[in-house]
């Protein structure tokens, strides 16, 4: 086929068009005061942390927090500034930094004042005068963590490090003691020469180390290395108390400017009911530096606008405090009216962080974002004009209501559900399994079937592959773990994998938590069904998992939840499948509507959708749990979720950002830009040109988003980052522009071709329409808005020295279609 | 010789009288043709044919340029003429006779040199419509209602439509014959839409037949129903040829029961089909005597359908299930071997059991047929005691048919119980156990080269030649040597029966076809006998061709044949001997055989000879070629030590060798793929006739060594040989030493030059070469010898001057 290339004076004027598109660039405009400045925030209340202290040995001491809380919303850090009164100086003393220690015994209340505002911390010193002694896995471990030695990096990677290796952050307690006391002949540790140890000269660098100097000599964790080893390096006694929780203290943190800062204090919980002050031994981490830095001794301190979390970690937990560090400029009252709950969430939001919303975006940009988002398509002509031309004040939420009830909705959530499923080639698949198993979809999701009741089919699923296509699901993996790191993922949005091999360093699974999910699909058994493309799935009513540290049979467990009560021979998937999508279960709806809401926004409230975890909280914790509720109280329809996200003005928000939000890229002050996705792109410009695709699995002529296998091969698919399927990951959508994009669509069939091919320029012309009509319809049917005058004039000057209108038009329809403004949704 | 099995029946066939034939075709090489290659059929239309009809088929493929004829394998299709449009292209005429069958026929193509690989052609017993072009791949063919079979293409993105007026209450059945017409992996799939526009039935897979679709309602209301298929994926191309017999034929999805008694009058009911609501089409049927061939229609006012119902016709009788019969056993009669317990698992975790009376040490083979007569059961097969305690399960064996033979372990009652492997059921889920005594069986077959593939299941001879064949037998409970023999060959082809020895499963048949043979091919009988103990037991012959496949472990259509093709192809213009050899060849030895090449006075070609099937063990050159003007080659043949004395027959095997016919390579194109066999010989292994042992062979770099090999010997040997030593270090030689057989002991002078590498060599031997009765001859002894080198001055030795070990050095050492 001939394929034609826009001459130089076209692809120019294309070129200038992209420059004037200003509504899709985010330029940032002077801040406005738009109602009069704040008065200067008043302090409201105090609060100490922990609120009662009890010291169990005379050993001990315990960090005090004060937190004085403004009218504004923000707090501030006073714990130095405040004044301290004693009920009874006999029993413990303080220090300025709010460092309280035992010095009798008894019961005595802490009274602290500050600008005029009080609170009270009782505490209670225990009869005891033995010091604390010394244990392992509560006082020697942590000096490992804290000192790094037992990281990834270190010793703790799967192998070591140069032959010694440590668990990972120490979630093998009691193979680090046989490691560092038995293995190697015991030559790590000398009992009769605890400071001249192989382990301790190592550690201060007094012998070539790797790592270098991990603890100073004479320091706090060196004495305690040491006298552990004086003391005879000895196990654990079985009554030792074991650490079931920590808490963070502040629970959150609100600095009114940059380079304000907070103490952050982390207290551990025994099972024997005690609790410690672990701020000392725990790791401290900033998942935004940009935002927020903290020190190794839980000092945090703003860098900058925006919001951050501090993650602690002590033992085998991790918890942590929400930061948010406003701008510190005067902050207006917010104009926006609130449409739904949503916006008044998001308000909120922006109100904590100082931030103000973009304005509402316009008809145009609206119709065209709407359709995208919704039915994977761009408004025909008489669509958009329909719309825009409406004199109605609630057309929006009319095309809302119109556009979500049309079978292209589904088909978009259809697409969704397909990549959380992994519908694909794999493991011996088949191309007809896998035909089966997307129609099955497909059809359940028409019928409306909401997920949660897909996934009570799918989970416990049993059955030949052809007969009941759901069981693909057990084709597509076939280990139990994998299966159950891919249901963590996918339908509760976590990533439980680092938990096969050691605790999760950065959130709160274990390898308990891991090996007792999947559990649950230890039992699923494959035989060869009746046809040799076809596999059957069934309950085997036996077997279990082994744990490979501890070696025990694992009994299934729900992640984050109870062991249920499961008779034997049982399907132990059916109590999975109810487990997972009870409305109960928040972490499913919230995943749902996550990921609903990233669909139309861009971005996730968690984000990535799939990656929930405790260092990765959301960024509106109470949007997310309203949807999810909502969700819930929808019964799962998605429909009426996206309605509400569609209706709020929070998604109605022009992308262009302002002085006062231009910084936020996780609130939602303003739309985001989104390249299509390889799929509605594809289906874009079929529609615009009138080309027909011939695509693997569907009749000539089908839509790229119901192409059911993620692996066949399309060059067009593949380039413009369509998910693969291999991982449930969210990361598998890339709709991050390579240059392999720019060449294919300026040289690929796809635009030219189709242009030539679809006859659509042609048949216009034919009908008697002038060019400049013709290009006003090109830019409609693109961009769902009429060409600037700049463009107008310079497209009239063109066409009236052309020597081949037909040429030109098809040019221009070229760069239209290359154009950043057609490829991207805003 | 030592005790064999293995016993000669070469062929008694003269070489003179074969090189004359051989010398009367020089003429026939003139104007030599492009390949000569048996023809192939890439593709074949109309690939369905109505019954009583005479039809023309057009064949496209390669080879056709002397196609002579279409052979059947059924008596009741004759092809009457053969018209050859091209090289690639002909048109042949088919008689098909109101006797026959209505299933997939097989044919092949023969041609100049020799079967072309199997189709098979579906004999349907309705008119035949060949799909029409349509404007638009929209638009459905308007069809009426009566029977047809529909033939159709569904090409890449396709679906085809086709729309028929129907009035109310009429029947609309649909059957989809893609898969099963043999050609190609087209799994369709059938829906009928309403004339609202309502899909009524979507059809994919059935249990009856697996990919093809079938679809059978009343239409609720009067109006224009629409019938669409289209491929699972959407997949398909230019040959991807689907029938679609549509109509009101009843076509039930299974029958109960499932098999009867031969000869008997019995009354089955039809499942499905017609009576959508679960209601059962009852009819009476008479088996035959004989139940070879029988087939089974369900029939209605409107007919029958175009596609049998699987049916078994034991010679023994049946007993049919009575619910409830998964508990209490009592009201049940036991049964007696061979029975047929026929059942249905009708609802979801059904149990259902039989009582079977046996004897001590009777050998059962309980065997289910369940998937294998279009039962949507999955069966799990148990046999247990009085007292419900499992004595033997089966779940699958060779489908998902359970099969257990049960070795009767005393004198009693037996319960054997079926239920589905998912505990599902339904109406469909039809069974029938046959319980017979283990039956003993002798088949033959071709053993095939590659899996799913058509390669090497055809014999072609050429005149005055002789052709080599590899014959398998497959054996159940029979031991000893089985003997195949070959009837209705072409006539003037002879073949001698071949015996294949107990631990063998195949042999080597020759071929051979007078000079005067006709050029033709015949579908050859093939006999296999056996024995248990003192009874004979004879057996045919069974090929199945693998029709479509997806991949190597993805057979979906095979067939199944019991005749053995062999064609008469043109003369070839050489022929192969290899000559008996006169000694045996020894474990650790080698042998030299002759063979030898006779041309035709026309031909001067260079001839390649393989020897393809060496005892185990034995090896020697993959090929040699005798180059244009001579007439002799040589195979050295070495016997590993692992060699078992016995006698093994060897054959030669020839063909034009190509890669060094450059000069006539065009020429001889004709020739090229096709080869001829030599007689059987028999070769001998046997055991080692001399064994051989080293002294310590020890020297320094640059020192002259006398080393001493002791010789044994215990069989014959040549009288004079020439002792080498080979294996030896580079910069180490020793001088051959001739000795006779007497002789105890060979010294051979090593020469270590002195930059002879340093170290041990542990593969030094002694080779014994000579002439035994005119035959080259070596045997390898003391094998593995080990020689030390030192540098000079370290080599420890004892007052005696001899090498000293290890130890014996450190001890010297000590001492001083």
């Amino acid at each position: 086929m001939h394929v034609r290339y826009p001459t130089p004076t076209l692809l120019l004027c294309c070129l200038l068009q992209f420059v004037s598109v200003g509504h899709i660039v985010a330029i940032a405009n002077e801040p406005t005061t738009r109602s009069s400045e704040k008065v200067r925030a008043e302090p409201l209340s105090i609060n100490a942390y922990p609120e009662s202290v009890e010291f169990q040995y005379p050993t001990d001491q315990q960090q005090i927090l004060l937190q004085a809380n403004f009218s504004d919303g923000s707090t501030h850090d006073v714990t130095s500034h405040a004044t301290v009164t004693l009920s009874d100086p006999t029993v413990v003393a303080t220090t300025e930094s709010g460092l309280v220690a035992p010095v009798g015994k008894g019961e005595t209340t802490l009274a602290f004042a500050w600008n005029g505002l009080e609170c009270k911390v009782a505490v209670h010193v225990l009869g005891t005068d033995t010091p604390r002694p010394l244990r392992f896995r509560n006082d020697i471990l942590p000096v490992f963590t804290r000192a790094g030695c037992n990281a990834g990096k270190c010793h703790g990677s799967a192998s070591g490090k140069d032959g010694f290796r440590l668990s990972l952050y120490g979630f093998d307690p009691e193979g680090d003691y046989f490691r560092l006391t038995r293995e190697a002949s015991g030559r790590r540790i000398n009992l009769s020469k605890p400071d001249d140890c192989l382990l301790v000269n190592k550690a201060v660098g007094r012998v070539p180390h790797t790592g270098g100097v991990c603890i100073q000599p004479g320091s706090k964790a060196y004495r305690k290395l040491v006298s552990w080893i004086a003391l005879g390096a000895e196990p654990d006694p079985a009554a030792t108390p074991l650490p079931v929780r920590i808490d963070v203290y502040p629970k959150r943190s609100v600095m009114s400017r940059p380079q304000q800062s907070q103490q952050m204090l982390v207290l551990a919980q025994y099972d024997d009911g005690t609790q410690r002050d672990v701020t000392s031994l725990s790791v401290f981490l900033s998942n935004n530096d940009a935002t927020a830095t903290v020190s190794a001794d839980g000092q945090v301190t703003g860098t900058g606008p925006g919001t951050a979390f501090m993650l602690a970690r002590f033992d085998q937990f991790t918890s942590g405090t929400a930061i948010v560090v406003r701008s510190g400029l005067n902050y207006p009252e917010p104009e926006f009216v609130p449409s739904n709950y949503i916006d008044e969430l998001a308000l909120a939001r922006w109100r904590d962080l100082h931030v103000l919303p973009s304005e509402l975006c316009s008809d145009e940009a609206f119709v065209r974002r709407l359709y995208l988002d919704t039915v994977g398509l761009l408004p025909t002509l008489e669509q958009r004009d329909a719309f825009v031309n409406d004199p109605a004040t609630e057309k929006r939420e009319a095309l809302i209501e119109q556009l979500t009830n049309s079978p292209d909705f589904l088909e978009m959530w259809t697409m969704k559900l397909a990549e959380m499923l992994q519908i694909r080639r794999a493991n011996g698949l088949s191309s007809k399994g896998l035909q089966l198993y997307d129609a099955w979809l497909r059809e359940k999701v028409r019928a409306g079937m909401t997920f949660d009741k897909i996934l009570l089919e799918l989970i416990p699923a049993s059955g030949s592959t052809f007969e009941n296509p759901a069981t693909s699901y057990y084709q597509t993996e076939t280990t139990p773990q994998l299966l159950a790191e891919n249901i963590a993922q996918a339908f509760l949005g976590t990533r439980i994998q680092c938990a096969q091999c050691h605790n999760h360093p950065f959130d709160r699974w274990t390898m308990d938590d891991y090996y007792g999910f999947a559990a649950f699909v230890s039992q699923v058994g494959y035989k060869q069904a009746k046809d040799p493309r076809e596999i059957t799935v069934y309950n085997l009513g036996t077997g279990s998992l082994q744990h490979p540290v501890a070696g025990r049979e694992v009994r299934p467990k729900f992640l984050g939840g109870d062991v249920p009560q499961l008779d034997a021979g049982s399907d132990y998937r059916e109590a999975l499948a109810k487990w997972l999508t009870s409305p109960n279960n928040t972490a499913f709806a919230n995943n749902i509507a996550n990921v609903l809401w990233e669909h139309y926004t861009g971005k996730g409230i968690v984000d990535a959708v799939d990656d929930v975890r405790v260092s990765n909280p959301p960024s509106n914790p109470e949007l997310l749990n309203a949807l999810g509720k909502k969700l819930v109280e929808y019964e799962f329809d998605v429909r009426r979720l996206a309605q509400d996200i569609l209706n709020s003005k929070t998604y109605q928000l022009e992308t262009q950002s302002t002085a006062w939000n231009e910084w936020d890229d996780r609130n939602f002050s303003h739309a985001r830009i989104r390249r299509l996705r390889a799929e509605v792109l594809l289906d874009c410009i079929n529609q615009v040109t009138l080309g027909k695709d011939s695509l693997a699995g569907l009749p000539l002529g089908g839509r790229a988003i119901q192409v059911p296998d993620a692996q066949s091969n399309n060059y067009f698919l593949e380039t413009f980052g369509r998910a693969s399927r291999n991982t449930p990951c969210s990361c598998e959508v890339s709709t991050s522009p390579t240059l392999s994009q720019a060449l294919h669509l300026m040289n690929g069939e796809n635009t030219s071709g189709k242009i030539q091919s679809g006859g659509w320029i042609s048949s216009l012309l034919a009908d008697g329409r002038e060019p400049l009509e013709i290009a006003e319809s090109i830019y409609l049917a693109c961009y769902s808005r009429k060409p600037l005058t700049e463009e107008r004039e310079q497209m009239a000057s063109r066409f009236e020295r052309s020597e081949d209108v037909e040429s030109d038009l098809s040019d221009l329809f070229w760069a239209v279609l290359n154009s950043n403004e057609f490829v991207f949704n805003h | 010789m030592t005790d064999s099995n293995y016993r000669s029946r070469s062929l008694a066939t003269s070489a003179t009288r074969l090189f004359c034939a051989v010398a009367t075709i020089g003429a026939m090489m003139v104007g030599a043709r492009a390949l000569a290659e048996s023809p192939s059929i890439e593709f074949f239309s109309p690939v369905v044919v109505e019954r009583g009809q005479e039809v023309e088929l057009k064949l496209e493929g390669a080879g056709f340029a002397d196609a002579r004829e279409l052979v059947f394998y059924s008596e009741h299709l004759r092809c009457t003429s053969v018209e050859v449009l091209s090289e690639y292209e002909l048109v042949a005429k088919v008689v098909v006779s109101d006797q026959c069958q209505l299933r997939n026929e097989p044919f092949r193509l023969l041609g100049r040199d020799g079967f072309s690989d199997l189709q098979t052609l579906r004999v349907t017993p309705f008119p035949v419509v060949l799909e029409q072009a349509r404007r638009s791949r929209e638009e459905a063919l308007i069809i009426d209602s009566t029977n047809k079979t529909v033939l159709g293409t569904l090409e890449e993105g396709d679906y085809d439509r086709y729309s028929l007026e129907l009035a109310a209450g009429a029947l609309l059945t649909v059957e989809v014959e893609a898969v099963r017409l043999g050609s190609e992996l087209l799994d369709t799939v059938l829906s009928i839409t309403g004339p609202d526009g309502t899909v009524l039935q979507r059809v994919d897979d059935n249990p009856l037949f697996k990919q093809d679709p079938v679809a059978s309602m009343r239409v609720p209301k009067a109006g224009r129903y629409t019938v669409e298929l289209h491929e699972s994926s959407y997949s398909g191309g230019s040959h991807s040829f689907y029938a679609l017999h549509i109509g009101n034929f009843p076509a039930p999805r299974t029958v109960f029961p499932a098999g009867g008694r031969a000869g008997s009058k019995l009354l089955v009911n039809f499942v499905g089909g017609e009576q959508t609501n679960e209601q059962t089409l009852s009819q009476t049927v008479v088996l035959p005597d004989d139940g070879q061939g029988f087939q089974l229609f369900a029939s209605s006012d409107a007919g029958s359908g175009p596609s049998s119902i699987p049916f078994r016709v034991s010679p023994f009788p049946n007993v049919l299930e009575s619910e409830p019969n998964e508990g209490a056993m009592d009201r049940q009669i036991a049964a007696v071997a061979p029975i047929a317990f026929n059942g249905i698992l009708q609802n979801a975790g059904d149990v259902d059991r039989f009582r079977l009376s046996a004897s001590a040490n009777e050998n059962l083979r309980i065997e289910v047929f369940a998937q294998r007569v279009g039962s949507a059961a999955d069966t799990l097969l148990s046999v247990l005691d009085e007292t419900g305690e499992l004595l033997a399960r089966n779940d699958d064996w060779g489908s998902h048919d359970s099969r257990l033979d049960f070795e009767v372990p005393w004198t009693g009652e037996f319960i054997v119980e079926i239920t589905d492997k998912l505990a599902a059921g339904s109406s469909d889920s039809v069974y029938r156990i046959e319980v017979t005594p283990v039956q003993s069986s002798v088949t033959a077959f071709l053993p095939r080269p590659d899996r799913l593939s058509q390669s090497s299941q055809t014999l072609a001879v050429a005149q005055g030649n002789r052709s080599l064949a590899r014959i398998g037998v497959r054996r159940e409970l029979v031991d000893g040597e089985a003997q195949v023999l070959f009837e209705n060959l072409p006539s003037g082809v002879h073949a001698s029966p071949v015996f294949i020895p107990a631990d063998q499963f195949w042999g080597l048949a020759l071929l051979q076809a007078d000079e005067s043979s006709e050029l033709t091919g015949n579908l050859a009988s093939v006999v296999a006998n056996g024995s248990i103990g003192e009874t004979r037991l004879q057996g045919g012959f069974e090929q199945i061709v693998d029709l479509v496949a997806e991949s190597a472990d993805q057979l979906f259509i095979g067939i199944s044949l019991d005749k053995l093709p062999v064609a008469v192809t043109p003369p070839i213009p050489f022929a192969v001997h290899l000559d008996p050899p006169k000694t045996s060849l020894p474990a650790s030895g080698s042998l030299t055989l002759r063979v030898r090449v006779e041309r035709t006075a026309e031909f001067a070609g260079p001839i390649r000879v393989e020897l393809p099937f060496l005892p185990p063990w034995v090896i020697g050159e993959p090929h040699i070629v005798i180059p244009a003007g001579e007439s002799e080659g040589l195979f050295r043949l070495e016997a590993r030590e692992q060699v078992q004395p016995r006698v093994w027959p060897i054959v030669a095997v020839a063909s034009v060798d190509m890669l060094s016919a450059s000069d006539d390579a065009e020429k001889l194109q004709a020739l090229k793929g096709r080869e001829v066999a030599s007689e059987l010989v028999e070769l001998t292994i046997d055991n080692a006739p001399a064994a051989g042992r080293f002294e310590t062979m020890a020297g320094e770099q640059g020192e002259t060594l006398q080393v001493v090999c002791y010789l044994s010997a215990s069989g014959e040997l040549p009288e004079r040989m020439t002792a080498t030593l080979d294996g030896l270090p580079n910069r180490v030689s020793a001088e051959p030493i001739e000795i006779r057989n007497s002789d105890k002991q060979i010294q051979f002078t090593l020469q270590l030059q002195a930059d002879a590498p340093l170290g041990v060599f542990e593969k030094v031997v002694c080779r014994l070469s000579g002439e035994l009765r005119g035959w080259q001859v070596s045997y390898q002894v003391a094998a593995d010898s080990r020689l030390q080198i030192n540098a000079p001055g370290t080599l420890a030795r004892g007052e005696d001057g001899r090498v000293l070990s290890r130890l014996e050095a450190l001890r010297q050492k000590q001492q001083q």
